[in-house]
């Protein structure tokens, strides 16, 4: 199980107001609002909470969550930040708690969500710039990356590999016709775009 | 009845729809995120918008449910026709 979530920064200033009346109180707990209240970069804490959420969200819908839209029921904590300024958060959703790794840079967050009993595990993932602005080209973009990422890992041949959702929207790679059963998850926002997998091999 | 609010909802929705192929073909069954790929920081702006349109609040419970073209129609009902 993986969530995993990226925000554009600079698209997300350009086209989510969470300023206007009423959002914060609809999306972020007590806590989180008091932070946000007391941040010297509120859009940035902003966009991270909502990552963290959001990859944690993800993981809950690959452990049988149902689906809804509950933003307020996830509370993100900050647990640390390590000397190379990725930060751990902690998450809690629906009776399960979650660790989440995010990493900042100047254009955007990214939040991986694991497991708290699995937080040890390898993760693969990357980061993407995404040359087109439109959907289907992202997704097949970010499908072949994905494709061909794993594919090098496994020393397999990346032409074979397809992807499928179940019914909750949760990705399964296949490959040659079979289901492989890799912990995946997709993101892509604004100009940026991840995949994320646990590493199912010993390195 | 139905139809005008289907109307204004399509209204609301339509700045967020990043799929604007499923918005010519927008049932009840529709939904928000699967079908029209509307991303989820946008819902709570879809779920603002209908309480200004409406003059009504929306509370957590109900707005958990608000994934689909119907579970919005069902929460207008709710609080509208009460």
């Amino acid at each position: 199980m993986i969530g995993n979530d990226i925000v554009d920064l600079h698209h997300a200033v350009q086209h989510h107001n969470w300023r206007r009346p009423g959002y914060v109180e609809k999306v972020f707990t007590i806590a989180e609002r008091d932070q946000i209240a007391q941040s010297q970069t509120p859009d940035r804490l902003v966009w991270t909470l909502w990552s963290v959420k959001e990859s944690a969200y993800k993981l809950s819908m690959q452990a049988g969550a149902v689906r809804k839209y509950a933003p307020k029921q996830i509370e993100a904590q900050l647990v640390t930040v390590e000397d190379d300024g990725v930060a751990s958060y902690s998450a809690h959703y629906e009776g399960q708690k979650c660790r989440v790794l995010v990493e900042q840079t100047a254009s955007y967050v990214h939040s991986v969500a694991l497991p708290w009993m699995m937080s040890g595990n390898k993760i693969r993932t990357r980061q993407m710039q995404l040359s087109s602005n439109e959907l289907t080209e992202q997704r097949s973009y970010l499908r072949q990356a994905l494709y061909r990422d794993y594919a090098t890992q496994s020393e397999t041949r990346w032409e074979e590999y397809s992807l499928q959702k179940n019914t909750e929207g949760v990705p399964i790679l296949i490959y040659g016709g079979e289901q492989l059963q890799l912990p995946l998850s997709f993101s892509h926002h604004g100009r940026f775009g991840t995949f994320a997998y646990l590493v199912p091999w010993n390195i | 009845m139905q139809e005008e609010r289907i109307a204004t909802l399509k209204r609301i929705i339509t700045p967020y729809v990043q799929n604007k192929g499923a918005l010519e073909q927008l049932t009840a069954e529709t939904d928000f995120i699967k079908d029209l790929e509307i991303n989820s920081a946008h819902l709570v702006d879809i779920i603002l918008d209908v309480e200004d349109e409406f003059d009504i609040e929306i509370e957590d419970e109900a707005m958990e449910q608000m994934l689909t073209v119907k579970a919005a129609l069902d929460v207008i009902s709710a609080k509208v026709d009460a």
